[in-house]
């Protein structure tokens, strides 16, 4: 089986009169790797997935995919694998025609595409459904046969743009899996485009984090998770608090901040890289980092507040305190919570400094 | 059900007037035109004989399929890349192309048929423009001939194509042939295999629509067209009105009838013409 | 598909130019109606609004625009009552019936006007009344009823029913409900319908052609003798005012759909505030 290609972007840029849509982006790839370009709406990632694609034309920059410089060549010199976000599966052809199209115009003997496409069939789960109309097929099904097809010629690089933004939650989650099965078996590498960050979070290898046309951060789940580099993406990828501090004396990397609205409160938190000199700060908390000090427990940080909300998650429960900060919202595991957090109680919250992280305030 | 039978009565009544007026004003005199037809004393079939018989006859039928069938043609190669452009034009563009194609739509026939003779005559501004330029030594021979009458038939004739193929193709995913494209296939491909067949349905019902109503258009060939070589509407016109042969007209417009409604219930079956025009069932 | 460097531009190019041939041939009328000399030369020489004045005073031109005003204007009114009133009715049909519905009300745009023209002409010299304002009346309503009906029933289809029926639950009988709740609301549909009835009127010649005698004579008929037997200036200044009546016809359809479009916009609006 052959194995992914590595994909080199540097300086890729893009505008639309006066609209930069991805500026001077770089971003490499080792082969086999599962990238995600995770963002809003507008935040670039389609538009780079597609100058890779060839489908648009970039204005400046290089991307070299395997040792070959692309940027240049029509789509169809490319030879990588994409699936759309539509599917764009031909109406007019069966299941079988649309993932044969690729080998038909590699000249594949009529045999071969016969076996290649079952294959390829039996691997995403459609064995059965080679002669049927794409208009006979469900959402899923049709998504499978846009992988298929984008798969079938073998191709070293597989570019994903929002590929189960059209389905129901259930499906993705199976899809997701399947996707990721599929991937490590074939050992292609792959772009993948999304805006949902739990779907990003799931698959990826690496997540780069895309804003106004730039990569705002890059790296592996966990750590995009754990050390967000800016408030935005603690707030884009999962929950956060935010407080507003102003820096109280330093002690190494971590720092005494004193609250914007409640200048009696004072805690300790860890200085982000770039928040070395700044005097305004926000101080961001994941709501599973706060916990409950009913029996006890007091970490670096505390304060008092009363339950405002409480919402039953499933596995864990998310309760919104009213203090003197203002809402801080705290996620337990429905089985560590000990304390009885009714609405109206009095609650203690504690944390530890090195989960508070300080931004510079924007 | 007395409501089910008074809810009938009221839509007949909406309906009503529309079809005695139809009736009385289209329907009798078409089929008493379709009966005069039968009705020479020499036998019920004797004038649709004498059609065929008549070299005259058969060789206007031929050059009338001929005329229809180059229009249809020139409609389409015109036709589908402004139909193309208006699908994927941006607001402004689109706008322009759109004024390009309803207005001369919108304007009188006839303003249109004077504007193509000031372009087309021996001192009309294509032969200015050649004379003058040094292209031709002669005014060339564009008009009150067949080529004068397809320039300005397949104008006119070209909203007819453009609005169905532009209503399938901006229904079409943008991305199928992006598609295509990424899977290997070079544009020509593209557009031969994926993107064309895909505009078939609107394409065909625009071909349908041109040729159809070519078959019995009347005033482009007659002024545009000369007085050389005459269509079927204008041999019908000359038995009403020049050698009063009623008799052969009836049998001409039976003939041009039943061919315009048998396209038409072609396209009404296969290509669902009622939508084209607005009118979903 | 992309259209990129070269291939674009040639694209474009050819666009450009069948556009033009669309649309040059209605716009060149415009320039050679104020040329000076009587005879038509291109590029045109000189500036004169001679060929209107002729148009205005040569009572053949005065007279034919006066009888296609007053013909396209009652034939106007009538093909939109009466095709209004159809559109409601097909409204309330389905299956077999609205097809066999359909096919009748659009006969009249289906079957050639030649045959039309012909077949009432015999009709009418039969009677006798070849050349009366009569027979291009109903003809003329005849020919547009398929125009009304599409528009207003795009309409009426795009209506929102449950309005008249709050109407009705707040009181209103069927026939109050349906002049003060379903008429306005369908007005710019029943507006555009009539303007496209007025032109068809307007426009037609060939029925014009064989059913208009010497007292009737329309403005598409003398502009084909003038264009037949003599080709006069006089020709381009009729085309030129013809060219301006469409241009305001488009823009007044155009505005009424807009219209149509806030009108249906602004419940949203409202529940926004």
């Amino acid at each position: 089986m052959k194995l992914g290609a590595s994909i080199e972007i540097q300086g890729l840029k893009k505008t639309y009169g006066p609209l930069t849509v991805v500026d001077r982006i770089s971003l490499s790839v080792a082969p086999g790797e599962f990238i995600s370009l995770l963002g809003s709406s507008g935040s670039g990632k389609t538009t780079t997935l597609m100058m890779v694609a060839g489908l648009t034309m970039p204005d400046a920059g290089e991307i070299v995919i395997g040792g070959r410089e692309i940027s240049r060549l029509p789509p169809e010199k490319r030879a990588l694998g994409v699936v759309f976000q539509s599917y764009a599966l031909f109406p007019h052809y069966t299941v079988f025609n649309n993932v044969a199209f690729p080998l038909r115009l590699r000249k594949v003997a009529e045999a071969d595409i016969k076996r290649q496409v079952q294959e390829v069939l039996d691997k995403v789960g459609l064995s059965a459904l080679g002669g049927r109309k794409i208009g006979q097929l469900s959402g899923g099904q049709q998504q499978r046969v846009a992988l298929a097809r984008a798969i079938v010629f073998s191709p070293p690089v597989l570019l994903m743009d929002e590929p189960l933004g059209a389905l129901d939650r259930k499906l993705r989650d199976q899809l997701q899996t399947e996707i990721k099965r599929i991937q490590r078996d074939l050992g292609v590498t792959v772009i993948y485009v999304t805006h949902d960050q739990e779907e990003a979070l799931a698959l990826s290898d690496r997540i780069a984090v895309m804003k106004d046309g730039r990569i705002d951060q890059i790296g592996t789940p966990d750590e995009i998770y754990e050390k967000p580099g800016s408030p935005f993406i603690a707030g884009f990828l999962g929950e956060s608090n935010f407080i507003d501090v102003t820096r109280g004396r330093n002690a190494g990397d971590d720092a005494q901040v004193v609250c914007v609205a409640d200048l009696a409160r004072s805690f300790v938190g860890r200085l982000a890289n770039d928040a070395a000199r700044a005097t305004d700060l926000v101080a961001v908390i994941r709501p599973e980092a706060i916990e409950i000090a009913g029996d006890g427990t007091r970490l670096d940080n505390q304060i008092e507040g009363v339950v405002e909300q409480r919402d039953f998650m499933g596995a864990t429960i998310r309760i919104a305190v009213r203090c003197s900060l203002g809402k801080l919202v705290v996620r337990v595991s429905r089985l560590h919570l000990a304390t009885n957090c009714a609405i109206g109680r009095p609650v203690s919250l504690t944390w530890r400094s090195r989960d508070m992280l300080l931004f510079p305030r924007t | 059900m007395p409501y089910s039978r008074h809810q009938g009565l009221v839509t007949f009544a909406f309906l009503a007037p529309a079809i005695i007026l139809l009736v009385a004003v289209l329907i009798w005199p078409v089929l008493d035109l379709v009966g005069r037809s039968f009705q020479d004393p020499g036998g019920p079939f004797v004038l649709y004989a004498r059609l065929l018989e008549v070299p005259i006859y058969l060789r206007v039928l031929a050059r009338t399929l001929l005329f229809s069938v180059a229009t249809s043609l020139v409609c389409l190669v015109l036709g589908y890349p402004v139909a193309y452009a208006l699908a994927r034009a941006r607001p402004l563009a689109r706008a322009i192309i759109l004024v390009c194609i309803l207005l001369p739509f919108w304007t009188n026939l006839l303003v249109r048929t004077y504007g193509w003779i000031l372009i087309l005559n021996p001192q009309g501004i294509v032969n200015t423009v050649l004379l003058q330029l040094g292209i031709i030594s002669a005014p060339l021979d564009i008009v009150y001939n067949f080529l004068g009458a397809l320039i300005g038939m397949s104008q006119i004739m070209l909203p007819y194509l453009i609005l169905p193929v532009y209503s399938v193709m901006v229904k079409l995913d943008p991305q199928l042939a992006n598609a295509a494209r990424t899977l290997g296939a070079g544009p020509v491909r593209t557009f031969v295999s994926i993107y064309f067949p895909l505009t078939l349905p609107g394409v065909m019902a625009g071909l349908l629509l041109v040729f159809t109503i070519s078959l019995g258009f009347f005033v482009i060939p007659a002024i545009l067209g000369g007085s050389g070589g005459l269509l079927l509407a204008q041999l019908i016109e000359f038995n009403v009105n020049t050698s009063l042969n009623w008799g052969m007209a009836s049998a001409l417009s039976t003939t041009l009838l039943a061919a315009t409604l048998l396209l038409y219930m072609i396209g009404d079956r296969w290509l669902n013409l009622g939508a084209i025009w607005g009118l979903r069932r | 598909m992309m259209h990129s460097g070269l291939a674009g531009r040639l694209f474009g190019a050819v666009v450009v130019a069948i556009c033009a041939y669309l649309i040059l041939p209605t716009l060149v009328v415009v320039p050679v109606s104020f040329t000076e000399t009587s005879f038509i030369v291109f590029p045109p020489k000189g500036f004169s609004l001679r060929w209107y004045a002729e148009f205005l005073s040569d009572p053949a031109w005065r007279n034919a625009t006066l009888t296609s005003i007053l013909v396209a204007t009652v034939s106007a009114i009538c093909a939109t009552s009466v095709g209004t009133l159809a559109a409601f009715g097909l409204n309330r049909l389905s299956g077999v019936l609205a097809r066999a519905a359909i096919w009748l009300l659009l006969l009249p745009m289906l079957v050639p006007s030649i045959i039309l023209a012909v077949g009432f002409y015999g009709v009418l010299a039969r009677f006798g009344i070849v050349g009366t304002k009569f027979g291009l009346i109903v003809t003329h309503t005849v020919l547009a009823i398929p125009f009304v009906v599409i528009t207003v029933s795009a309409t009426i289809q795009k209506l929102d029913w449950r309005i008249v029926d709050a109407a009705r639950s707040l009181g209103a009988g069927p026939v109050t409900a349906f002049w003060k709740i379903t008429v306005p609301a369908i007005l710019p549909g029943i507006l555009a319908g009539a303007t496209f009835a007025f032109l068809t009127s307007f426009d037609e010649i060939v029925v014009a052609f064989f059913v208009s005698g010497v007292n009737s004579v329309t403005l598409p008929v003398q502009m084909w003798n003038g264009i037949r037997f003599e080709i006069s200036p006089a020709v381009a200044a009729a085309s030129s005012i013809l060219l301006a009546l469409s241009l305001v016809v488009v823009f007044f359809v155009s505005v009424m759909r807009r219209r149509e479009e806030t009108n249906a916009r602004r419940p949203a609006e409202i529940g926004h505030l």
